[in-house]
């Protein structure tokens, strides 16, 4: 059987898709209305629990739906399940699916843009033909669980401990700010299984969430919500063959993953009609009765040159990737400018909005934009910090030496 | 949006033969001596580019003896020059053809165009307002800021509705302004009764204009900054004080990555410009805009950097980053300045008035 064309391969879906969901209706998913749907511009999705606990089965029959149909991993290779086919297929894919309603991936950024990757480059063919259709098909969901009370940007310093026991691990110690870890059957865990050297003492593990011995607590955001948590492990058991990558080759894993990550979180997912929408800022600016005061027009040009030149730097690498430069870790830069450019748009509202930014009128999208202000600083940190991001590109790309 | 993000072969070939020239021929010393004579570059230079390479010829069509490219390639071209500094007379040679070839006066463009490609006339724009044309067709008054007008055949300069072609010669009288940037002449130019010929609309010209230095100019600073995060990562790595290389300290390696990470952003818009312009992009003109506010106030802001990086060297004549800071300085004033270019970027992301 020969591969579909993209083409071929958009009719199915389209096919596909219309005999399970509606359609998004004539508001295209460039069009935005003032006033119209939704005002949330959230950073985080921070549902509250019970809306979650609704949510989450319909997002894993929307993948499991996908992955029975042929659509759930098409740049995958076939030997996992995967539909072996292009990246072009995957975007023409998507461009279909926005043209109708649906559940989406949001909440399997991690599970599937980190995870999942992560387990491609290191599982053994027995994980990798078990894990990846679980995972791509959100039969199992998964969670990062790196971070540590005492270990965030210094990941390599963990102290949760795996010790060998027979063909067992036995697991304990404390995970933090793991996001998701409340919705997730597993998780990728990075222990402690030596006592040194540094880098070379760590291994990773796909840990099952539902074992004896782990406890998820939710731990509430300065926003408010809770997305992320705490994590305990009591003497935990964890079979080694579920062990990713070799003994001591943890952090190696955790770079894989980290690598994933960095990329992820820099492509504006948040694009579109989303919170860093030009339309959406316009409609600020006119509901204020700003748009003849040449200082807001000014600072308006300003926000909107930064926000099109990170998406112009997000296409040209994107460009050059599918003509064969793979990208390197300078990418990680693409999430500081994310990260800077929310800060940005939340001071710029803030200054349009003024006392309607800091209690709520009942007005459509003024006081909403406080989600943006408060969940803004969370992106600088989560995926690495600002400073350890440049660190990471100071050395590995300028060459520059460590700090000693 | 895929083909035109990357350079093509052909525009690797280009770039790789300006940047052996510029390597040779406008190193370190020979900038010095252009920045000294009277003419701002030299002659030998000057025809290898313009006749040997034909890059004067680079917009111009292939029916008139140019090599018919566009956008993408006037990117690539002023990427190298940009990090060269290259000082002489393409930038308003290649402005000229934009002119003559918005305004759509067929005659005018068979009449310059092939000699422009040729290199054998060297063209420049005016953009200022200040000169009048009587019933007779005859041009007076004063332009100022216009790029090598002392080396120019032809200069085109706007007055009334039209933009008119002029000849170097009897009532036109040119005068080199002392300028910022050393290594861009600006001119001032006079013109007294001197003949002309309309050659287009003065508005759709200068929109052309307009935009293709907008380009050309975010191209450079790209260039530019290459230049400088070259020299300042050299220098971090090299130069020691407290009894480490200064680039070990983490206050001065997170401006070298701030330096790189607007080099990115800056080559990337200037790119992605290019590429709208030349696939005529519905976001071509907001993307022209972003491209000269990011790249102005990137290669300010960078050059200045660079400076203080290399410490007190760094503000001797003797080391050549004065000559970027003062190419960025100029170039932001030229394409219109910060203010100008945040409401215009404001105006075409659809903020209405
Ligand atoms: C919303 C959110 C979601 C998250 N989700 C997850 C998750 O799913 N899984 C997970 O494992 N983790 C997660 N994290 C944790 C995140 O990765 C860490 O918070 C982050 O790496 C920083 O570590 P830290 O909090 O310990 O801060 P610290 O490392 O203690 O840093 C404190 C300050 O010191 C600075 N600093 C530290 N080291 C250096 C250095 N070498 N040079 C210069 N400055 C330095 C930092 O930049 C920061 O400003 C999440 C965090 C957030 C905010």
């Amino acid at each position: 059987m020969t591969d579909p064309t993209p083409a071929e391969l958009a009719a199915a879906a389209e096919e596909y898709l219309a005999a399970h969901y509606p359609k998004a209706g004539n508001r295209g998913p460039t069009r935005f209305d003032w006033g119209v749907g939704s005002d949330e511009v959230r950073v985080f999705q921070e549902p509250d629990p019970a809306d979650e606990a609704e949510a989450m089965p319909a997002v894993r029959a929307w993948r499991q739906g996908l992955w029975d149909a042929g659509f759930g991993w098409l740049t995958g290779p076939t030997a996992y399940g995967g539909a072996g086919l292009s990246g072009e297929h995957q975007r023409e894919f998507e461009k279909v699916t926005r043209r109708y309603q649906v559940p989406g991936d949001s909440m399997l950024t991690i599970s599937l843009g980190m995870i999942a990757p992560t387990l491609l480059n290191w599982g053994t063919e027995e994980q990798k033909t078990e894990w990846l259709p679980k995972l791509y098909s959100a039969e199992q969901v998964a969670c990062q669980l790196f971070s540590e009370p005492g270990a965030g940007s210094d990941l390599a310093s963990i102290a949760t401990k795996a010790v060998r026991d027979g063909d067992n691990w036995r697991i304990t110690g404390a995970k933090v700010w793991t996001s998701g870890a409340h919705l997730a059957d597993v998780g990728e865990l990075i222990c402690r299984t030596a006592a040194e050297p540094r880098h070379g003492n760590l291994t990773a593990f796909l840990l099952d969430m539902h074992a004896p011995g782990v406890l998820v607590r939710p731990l509430r955001q300065m926003t408010g919500g809770a997305a992320f948590n705490e994590v305990f492990f009591d003497d935990v058991v964890v079979p080694d063959s579920r062990r990713i990558g070799g003994e001591g080759e943890g952090w190696k894993v955790a770079l894989t993953t980290l690598a994933h990550e960095r990329n992820a979180m820099g492509h504006s997912a948040f694009g579109g009609v989303g919170i860093l929408s030009t339309q959406r800022l316009v409609g600020v600016i006119r509901a204020a009765g700003k748009q003849d005061d040449p200082v807001v027009r000014a600072e308006f040009g300003e926000l909107i040159s930064r926000l099109r030149a990170a998406r112009y730097t997000n296409e040209v690498i994107a460009a050059q990737t599918r003509a064969g430069t793979a990208p390197g870790p300078e990418v990680a830069l693409n999430k500081v400018a994310l990260a800077d450019n929310m800060r940005r748009v939340g001071e710029f509202v803030a200054d349009v909005l003024g006392e309607a930014a800091v209690a709520d009128t009942g007005e459509w999208g003024t006081f909403a934009w406080t989600s943006l202000m408060l969940g803004a600083p969370g992106y600088r940190l989560g995926g690495g910090t600002d400073e350890v991001l440049r660190n990471s590109v100071a050395q590995r790309v300028l060459g520059l030496p460590r700090p000693t | 949006m895929s083909t035109g993000l990357v350079s093509a072969e052909h525009e690797r070939d280009l770039a790789a033969t300006l940047r052996g020239l510029c390597a040779d021929q406008v190193d370190s010393a020979a900038l010095r001596s252009c920045v000294e004579s009277s003419a701002g570059y030299p002659a030998g230079l000057w025809k290898a580019v313009a006749q040997d390479i034909g890059l004067c010829g680079l917009t111009v069509p292939e029916s008139l003896g140019g090599l018919g490219l566009g956008m993408l390639e006037v990117n690539t071209v002023h990427v190298e020059l940009g990090r060269a500094l290259f000082p002489a007379p393409f930038l308003g040679t290649s402005l000229a053809t934009t002119a003559l070839l918005a305004g759509g006066d067929v005659a005018a463009a068979e009449r310059w165009l092939p000699a422009i490609a040729a290199g054998e006339c060297v063209a420049t724009v005016a953009t200022g307002t200040g000169v009048t044309a009587d019933a007779a067709g005859r041009l007076t008054g004063r332009v100022q800021f216009v790029p090598y007008a002392h080396a120019a055949d032809l200069l085109l300069v706007p007055a009334g509705e039209s933009m008119f072609a002029v000849q170097a010669g009897a009532g036109v009288t040119v005068t080199q302004m002392a300028g910022l940037d050393l290594t861009r002449r600006l001119c001032s130019v006079e013109f007294a009764d001197a003949a002309c010929v309309p050659v287009g609309d003065a508005a759709v010209v200068d929109a052309a204009v307009g935009a293709h230095l907008r380009l050309a100019l975010a191209a450079e600073a790209a260039g530019g900054l290459e230049w400088c995060l070259d020299t300042i990562v050299e220098y971090a790595k090299t130069r020691e004080q407290f009894g480490r290389v200064i680039g070990s300290f983490q206050a001065v390696a997170h401006q070298c990555v701030q330096l790189y990470s607007e080099l990115r952003t800056v080559s990337a818009a200037a790119r992605w410009a290019a590429h709208a312009a030349a696939s005529g992009d519905a976001e071509a003109e907001l993307a022209g805009y972003v491209a000269a506010l990011r790249a102005g106030d990137g290669y300010r802001a960078q050059t200045e950097a660079t400076v203080h990086l290399l410490g007190g060297i760094g503000f001797t004549w003797e080391h050549d980053v004065h000559f970027y800071y003062r190419r960025a300085r100029s170039a932001l004033a030229l394409s219109g300045g910060l203010t100008h270019l945040r409401q215009a970027v404001a105006t075409a992301a659809g903020l209405p008035t």
